[in-house]
């Protein structure tokens, strides 16, 4: 529900004027999402150790998106932000719970990330920069 | 208690995973703030009659919001604020979910705790974390915020500019905020998986006692509405600190400056704030209504009438409730169309609530009813939620709701429903559950002395501001001094001020019975209402 309202932030912010530029969606981002799903194959074949550092990689790389992106310049920009921060807020906490909780959970929990991220790619690139 | 249980006093009743002591830590979590919201009150009925006051305790408390002690406009507003932030996060939403809740399930449905205990126990400090950085607001420069609390932008996103309170106050509210819907986001997992998953065999859903569907209800709308709430503030937060423009358009210009910011818009901060702010509402009374199911019934001798049928409109409360949220929006400037159709869904909500106390009545209709404490703050609770229900009504209609919008009538309505019913089913609940938790009886002579002082109080206090409402007074203003329309009214205020001090005191009687009971009252048998449901009968 989270991502679901800021969905509606920001279908509605688009729809408010012409100053709509599109999602900075680069190439460091792409080579995220590919880490991310890496990731997430890792867990499903069992291997934790490795799932664990995809993720912590997945997070330095969009860490580095992030320092390239001026979050005020452009409503486009403050998505993605937005988006990917509250995304990887969510990805920490499930670095975490990989260490403690079940392994079962944590791959539920992964393939809700992972889904959640390619919703979020689909919607950047389809409808963010049509 | 188990080999493994925890032996040092941190850990039993400090930093505990077990139900029973969390839910009392929330409830005395809720009890606090319910005393400071309280004096918060009061003190704001105080300088609506009284604004020309000079009282020393404000200048001492407050050196720059009421220097030479009279109270500025802002340090009113900023009370309110907190008054209303307190009250419906840290009471209302607090204790009869989490504080009730985590203490009856794992008993109602015989299991040995809940879902998760270490997660509990991280719901709770998470929460009470949320309420120091919220009480931190008070003592930082500039105070707490005075935007009310719906925060809407552009107010509450231009910062420092807009007044004082609105700059570190506000942050620590949002803050604030964020760590309480975290909270409760995890205890709503927690309610979900345990009533889901831990029922003792052959307890079908629909065999789970009334108060289990008001948590479960409760906390499947906790989930999807906290959920929303948190972007709300993320939102915020950053308009105010990283100069992003969600929720401000441009041109504004706040203190002779335009600021900087282009193409946000205030109305979407509005429409995430109250599709969870409606539903919130349902989270503060659903629970309250499960409680309120069970006293009727115990004292009336008889079992609830259309049980089936309970369910299912508690079920679709919580639904509806989530279709609604635009009724709080009439005069916003959205569509009239929208408004029509908002308008026609608060109608149909009302049909369960409607259903709920047909059926309520139905309960105690021929029984044989016993008037101990429970039983008549059970039944203040159906007077009181018939009153402040029916004025919503009223507010529902979008042509009325253009006069009645931010006037005192909403002010009335919704502390009849929220500050007084949801109020006398904790009330209830309290009474009533006092000799499970505690092993003792609460004193009963003290019990009734707070029933009628607070039941006719809470009428005296909130049924004038209906009048003043239709008369046209506005809500959320510190004076009235400068509106001669209102000259007239002041004798209402007055009378409802004197009312809310008498009704505040009485509370003390409350909470003496509660300590007092809790250490020497009369030891209670083990099931001193004959009641039926499992946490009784061990």
């Amino acid at each position: 529900m989270c991502f679901a309202a800021i969905t509606s932030a920001m279908v509605v912010r688009r729809s408010l004027g012409p100053d709509w530029s599109g999602i900075p969606a680069g190439w460091l981002l792409w080579a995220n999402s590919a880490v991310l799903l890496l990731s997430g194959a890792c867990l499903e074949l069992g291997r934790v150790r490795m799932a664990l550092v995809l993720g912590a990689l997945f997070l330095a790389g969009q860490a580095a998106v992030w320092r390239g992106v001026e979050v005020a310049a452009s409503p486009g920009n403050s998505f993605l932000i937005v988006f990917s921060g509250m995304h990887a807020l969510h990805v920490l906490g499930g670095l975490a719970a990989l260490a403690f909780a079940p392994l079962p959970l944590s791959r539920i929990y992964w393939r809700f990330l992972a889904g959640l991220w390619i919703y979020l790619m689909l919607l950047f690139t389809f409808w963010g920069n049509r | 208690m188990s080999a493994n249980a925890p032996r040092s006093f941190l850990r039993r009743w400090i930093f505990s995973t077990d139900h029973k002591v969390i839910g009392l830590q929330y409830y005395f979590l809720a009890l606090f703030s319910a005393l400071t919201g309280m004096v918060l009150s009061v003190l704001m009925r105080f300088h609506l009659v009284y604004p020309d006051a000079r009282v020393r305790l404000f200048e001492w408390l407050w050196p720059a919001g009421a220097s030479g002690g009279i109270m500025t406009p802002e340090l009113y507003l900023s009370l309110m604020t907190m008054h209303g932030t307190i009250m419906v996060f840290f009471v209302l939403t607090a204790a009869p979910q989490s504080g009730f809740g985590n203490y009856l399930i794992p008993l109602q449905i015989s299991a040995e705790d809940m879902a998760f205990p270490r997660l509990n126990m991280l719901s709770f400090w998470t929460t009470f974390l949320a309420l120091m950085v919220m009480l931190a607001a008070f003592f930082v420069p500039g105070g707490a915020p005075l935007g009310g609390w719906t925060a809407y932008p552009p107010l509450s996103a231009v910062g420092e500019i807009a007044g004082p309170g609105q700059g570190l106050g506000m942050d620590l509210w949002l803050v604030s905020i964020a760590l309480f819907s975290i909270g409760s986001l995890m205890g709503s997992i927690n309610f979900i998986a345990t009533l889901a998953d831990l029922r003792a065999p052959g307890m079908g859903l629909m065999s789970m006692p009334l108060t289990c569907w008001g948590w479960f209800s409760t906390a499947m709308i906790s989930l999807l509405a906290f959920a929303v709430l948190i972007p709300a503030g993320l939102l915020l937060l950053l308009d105010r600190n990283l100069g992003t423009s969600f929720f401000l358009p441009e041109g504004l210009v706040v203190n002779d400056r335009v600021l900087p910011y282009k193409g946000g818009s205030p109305i979407l901060f509005q429409h995430l704030f109250w599709f969870f702010g409606h539903p919130e509402v349902y989270i503060i009374i659903l629970p309250g209504m499960g409680m309120i199911s069970t006293v009727l019934s115990v004292f009336s001798g008889k079992e609830v009438f259309g049980r089936k049928a309970m369910i299912y409109a508690m079920v679709a409360i919580a639904f509806v409730g989530f279709l609604v949220w635009g009724h709080h929006m009439f005069v916003s400037g959205m569509s009239p169309y929208s408004s029509m159709a908002f308008s026609l869904v608060t109608m149909a909500v009302g049909v369960p609530s409607a259903i709920k106390t047909f059926n309520w009545i139905g309960t105690i209709w021929g029984g044989r009813l016993r008037l101990e404490p429970p039983m008549l703050y059970a039944l203040g609770f159906l007077s009181l939620f018939v009153s402040g229900g029916i004025t919503g009504i009223f507010l529902g209609q979008p042509a009325l709701d253009i006069y009645f919008h931010d006037t005192y009538f909403v002010v009335g309505h919704f502390h009849m429903i929220m500050g007084v019913a949801a109020v006398f089913a904790l009330f209830a609940g309290t009474s009533y559950w006092f000799p499970l938790i505690f092993g003792r009886m609460m004193n009963p002579s003290l019990s009734r002395i707070h029933f009628y002082l607070t039941f006719i109080g809470v009428y005296m206090i909130f049924v004038p501001m209906h009048l003043t409402g239709f008369a046209g007074q506005p809500r959320r203003y510190p004076d009235f001094k400068e509106f001669e329309f209102m000259k007239d009214l002041a004798i209402l205020h007055k009378f409802m001020t004197h009312s809310a001090f008498t009704t505040a005191a009485a509370q003390l009687i409350f909470v003496l019975n509660l300590f007092w009971s809790a250490w020497k009252g009369r030891p209670a048998p083990p099931n001193p209402w004959g009641a039926k449901t499992r946490e009784w009968t061990p």
